[in-house]
């Protein structure tokens, strides 16, 4: 087991973890954040995209020793004193959000993106969730639900 | 009538759970004690079972047990149709595909569990599988089912007039083969779910990602020889369904697990495992001949399906029986002769997904109408004019919607003339298809009968909760149920809660599938909030001491309809109601009167699409559903539906397949299996309604989460083959076969 630390949704928090262990297992299992969802464990799907250091990344892919004093926002992260994000407010608005699986990624995604450029064209915004599979929506509402944010 | 919140956008009433991460998947779920389940599953698809020796895993620290056939204490089989799988295959026997389960494993960590799979010992004798259905078919192939001779599943037919005799009154005939492959469902939730038991002698309850929770629950009492009293089964919300979570998935898996090893388990397969075990679409191999008239009156059809099912026989009597009648689709042809063959096989197993045997049918119709239009030289939408089913000729009372009203609407989309393509080298084409797509209004044979149950309670405070065992994948069923009760009741959205999937708490509602929740849910709703609504009046008219008849319900009130300023607020009316003992909970059954009737809706689907020449890479540009609505409930929910339903389509024509050799599926992961990503899809999708109120539908309502895929099928691969003066009859449309097409 080795100790780690870092930034979790604003706060500080230490943690033993498996060298294995991945982010997603951390956060799912021993921080019972199971918002961030499982869907194929190979960085494919998306479902399980953090926020590490302002980049949207497939929390499956990164071990979870490797956030050592990184900063990490998950989906539980977003509502601050019962406000929801802008974002989670435009998928709703937007009618973004049809079975959810994929949401918690796909509004991370977009923050990290709407995070560092205030004004993407639909084609960035296509792009920073082209690696959030979505098997419902056909994006069409989702899109809509980001560019409504557009500055 | 002026509806307050029916028709109106309501937001999805779990939309904020879902963007906060607050709700809970099958997969989230935890209780004291948890431990972890894995399957082993079989390493051939067909083999005999020699020996299945545990010694070793069971051995392993941290393994609680290790259960294969020798545990189960009952007639160890499941299945839809036919109860022919074994939960575990016993020593001795044959697996038929790479999904059957040989051993579960139970331990305290998903590691160990993992684990503790090496170590299990089988002796298999590899089998030559069968792979193809004309292996199936071959007359010296060994049976996958010792009562299916021939290896054949179902045969399904249809046979109406004489359609020899009509082909020489015709004077043009074409045939066409149209091959379309097998795909995966694709939801991004892989099947999961726990289970634990009450005490010793309590019960068995399975949380657990399905469509149904009434046929699971059979399956496991069954298979563990149990009660079915003893077992309940809920539906958590889903991370998608399509059908694939239709039948018992993991479900009698879990209920082992528990009730062999005493410990409460979770399980939920990788996408490895999902990918192999659960049922796909079918392929289809489709031959049609369709004759007309030189005036383009289309007189015949012969039409013949060859399927693979698989190796067990699901729902693929059903699913065949919907791709036969989908054939002639929204024509009336006088004369048909339809005939679909399944065979088993050893590939994956086949059964629902979202269109359920249309979606194939319409492109064997669609594809072949379109080369029947080119040979006669008819515009393609002129000769389904032609032939499109008016009132009289329809059977079941379906209020169709006339063509040229669904096409106006289309043109108001994709007409005029085609856009430039965007530079050299790029060509552009239009594609339509119309479709008669299905909804299911009775219900099964057996549920005919009973009719469709909802149980609603008002309590004292005037709030609401409403049983029902219709499931919610996505689709929006718990919103519009909550925009019924509100309209019904006069209460907000917020004072209702909507029970949803629980084969105990909810009465008999069946599957959730074939584009019916919402409307025999609805329904069977809305009866029992009348009843309610009953009482209500009844007791406020007493308050207001007058007849009965004499007061309406409202927002939040009660009042005397020719005095509207005498009232009594409804939930002081509930109160009353509570402290007097008069009952305010209501169970009622929609109930057609004929068992087994399906609704139809009436459809089109346009695409317009650039396709470059030289790469042979395909923009789809626009994607329009026309749809014919009935009434549409919640706008947002409905594009939701519609749109989702259309861009799986796209993944149809172009991308997916997932072929098996000698029964191995040749995708194991989403980096095998493509589904579109959002940069794939169109960015001009389009969803629009007619609404032409259906009688039989709650408030005018009929059904549609499935409709957008049928017809937006057929339109992409015909505007790709318009585009380049080519046609296309196989399925996916790759970008080399459009540079072979176009190289001659």
């Amino acid at each position: 087991m080795q100790n780690i630390s870092f930034t979790l949704n604003d706060k500080l928090v230490k943690v033993s973890v498996e060298p294995q262990e991945t982010l997603l297992d951390m956060l799912r299992e021993r921080l019972d954040l199971t918002g961030t969802k499982k869907g194929c464990e190979k960085g494919d799907c998306g479902a399980c995209t953090v926020i590490l250091d302002g980049e949207a990344v497939n929390s499956c892919l990164v071990l979870a020793v490797q956030v050592d004093g990184k900063s990490v926002t998950t989906i539980e992260g977003l509502e601050k004193d019962g406000e929801l994000d802008p974002i989670q407010q435009a998928f709703i608005d937007k009618g973004a959000v049809q079975c959810g699986y994929c949401i918690p990624g796909m509004i991370l995604s977009s923050k990290a993106l709407l995070d560092k450029n205030p004004s993407p064209t639909e084609e960035e915004i296509r792009t920073s969730i082209s690696g959030n599979l979505c098997r419902c929506t056909g994006y069409v509402q989702i899109v809509d639900a980001i560019k409504s944010l557009v500055k | 009538m002026n509806e307050r919140i029916l028709g109106k956008e309501v937001k999805r009433v779990d939309a904020r759970d879902k963007v906060t991460g607050r709700l809970k998947y099958a997969g989230d779920l935890r209780v004291p004690n948890l431990h972890y389940g894995k399957v082993l599953f079989s390493a051939y698809p067909r083999a005999k079972v020699l020996s299945i020796k545990t010694d070793k895993a069971a051995a392993l620290p941290g393994v609680k047990k290790v259960i294969t056939y020798k545990d189960v204490k009952g007639p160890n089989k499941w299945g839809y149709t036919n109860k022919d799988r074994f939960l575990l295959v016993p020593e001795g026997e044959l697996t038929r595909y790479v999904g059957d389960s040989i051993a579960f494993v139970v331990a305290e960590t998903e590691k160990v569990a993992q684990e503790a799979l090496k170590l299990i010992e089988v002796e298999y004798e590899p089998l030559k599988a069968i792979g193809t259905t004309e292996e199936a078919a071959d007359p010296g192939a060994p049976l996958i089912h010792d009562y299916a001779s021939g290896n054949i599943c179902v045969v399904r037919e249809a046979v109406h007039g004489d359609v020899e005799s009509a082909f020489t009154q015709c004077d043009y005939i074409v045939e066409e083969d149209v091959d379309i492959p097998r795909i995966e469902h694709a939801f991004i939730e892989t099947e999961s779910g726990i289970a634990y038991v009450d005490g010793l002698e309590g019960i068995l309850h399975v949380y657990s990602c399905l469509q149904d929770p009434y046929y699971p629950a059979w399956d496991i009492s069954h298979a563990l020889g149990i009660p079915q009293g003893k077992v309940h089964v809920k539906a958590t919300l889903l991370g998608g369904g399509f059908g694939g979570k239709l039948d018992t998935t993991i479900q009698a898996f879990l209920a082992a697990m528990t009730y062999y090893s005493g410990v409460p388990v979770k399980l939920v397969l990788t996408r490895e495992e999902s990918i192999r075990f659960h049922n796909k679409r079918h392929p289809a191999k489709i031959h049609v001949k369709v004759g007309a008239t030189k005036d383009g009156k289309i007189l015949a059809m012969h039409g013949r399906i060859i399927t693979d099912a698989g190796p067990y026989h699901d729902r693929t009597a059903e699913v065949l029986g919907l791709m036969v009648h989908a054939l002639s689709g929204a024509y009336h042809i006088p004369n048909l002769d339809l005939k679909g063959t399944a065979y088993y096989t050893n590939n994956l197993c086949c059964g629902a997904f979202r269109g359920f045997g249309d979606p194939q049918g319409a492109l064997g119709r669609e594809l072949t109408l379109n080369s029947l239009a080119r040979t006669m030289g008819m515009d393609p939408q002129e000769l389904r004019a032609k032939n499109f089913l008016h009132d009289e000729n329809v059977i079941f009372e379906d209020r169709p919607v006339r063509l040229e009203q669904i096409k106006e609407k289309m043109d108001s989309y994709l007409g005029g003339p085609l856009p430039a393509p965007s530079g050299p080298n790029k060509v552009v084409g239009r594609g339509f298809s119309f479709d008669k797509p299905i909804f299911d209004i009775s219900s099964t044979p057996s549920l005919g009968k009973s009719g469709v149950g909802a149980a609603v309670e008002m309590f004292q405070d005037g709030s609401v909760i409403v049983h029902s065992g219709i499931t919610e994948m996505g689709q929006g069923y718990k919103t519009i149920i909550s925009q019924i009760v509100a309209e019904e009741l006069g209460v907000d959205i917020e004072e209702i809660q909507v029970d949803l999937g629980d084969n105990i708490s909810a009465p008999r509602a069946g599957r959730t599938s074939a584009s019916r929740g919402s409307f025999v849910g609805g329904n069977s709703v809305i009866l029992a909030t009348q009843k309610i609504k009953e009482t209500l009046l009844k007791r406020a008219a007493i308050e207001l001491d007058c007849n009965k008849d004499a007061v309406e319900l409202g927002y939040k009130k009660i009042y005397l309809k020719d005095m509207p300023e005498r009232s009594v607020p409804t939930k002081d009316i509930a109160m009353k109601c509570f402290q007097e003992g008069i009952k305010l909970r209501e169970e009622s059954w929609f109930k057609h009167h004929k068992p087994f009737v399906s609704g139809h809706t009436y459809t089109c689907a346009g695409a317009e699409v650039e396709v470059d020449t030289v790469t042979g890479e395909v923009t789809v540009l626009k994607l329009a559903n026309i749809h014919d609505a009935g009434k549409v409930l919640n706008p947002q929910t409905a594009r939701g539906q519609m749109y989702g339903a259309a861009l799986q389509s796209f993944g149809y024509a172009l991308m997916e397949n997932i072929p098996c050799e000698e029964g191995f599926p040749k995708a194991r992961s989403f980096s095998e299996y493509k589904i579109p990503t959002a940069l794939d899809v169109p960015s001009l999708a389009i969803a629009d309604f007619i609404e032409n109120p259906y009688p039989l539908g709650p408030y005018g309502a009929k059904g549609m989460g499935e409709h957008g895929i049928n017809g937006s099928t057929p339109a992409i691969v015909t505007a790709i083959g318009n585009a380049i003066g080519k046609k296309f009859n196989k399925l996916p449309v790759l970008q080399e076969d459009i540079v072979n097409a176009i190289k001659g």
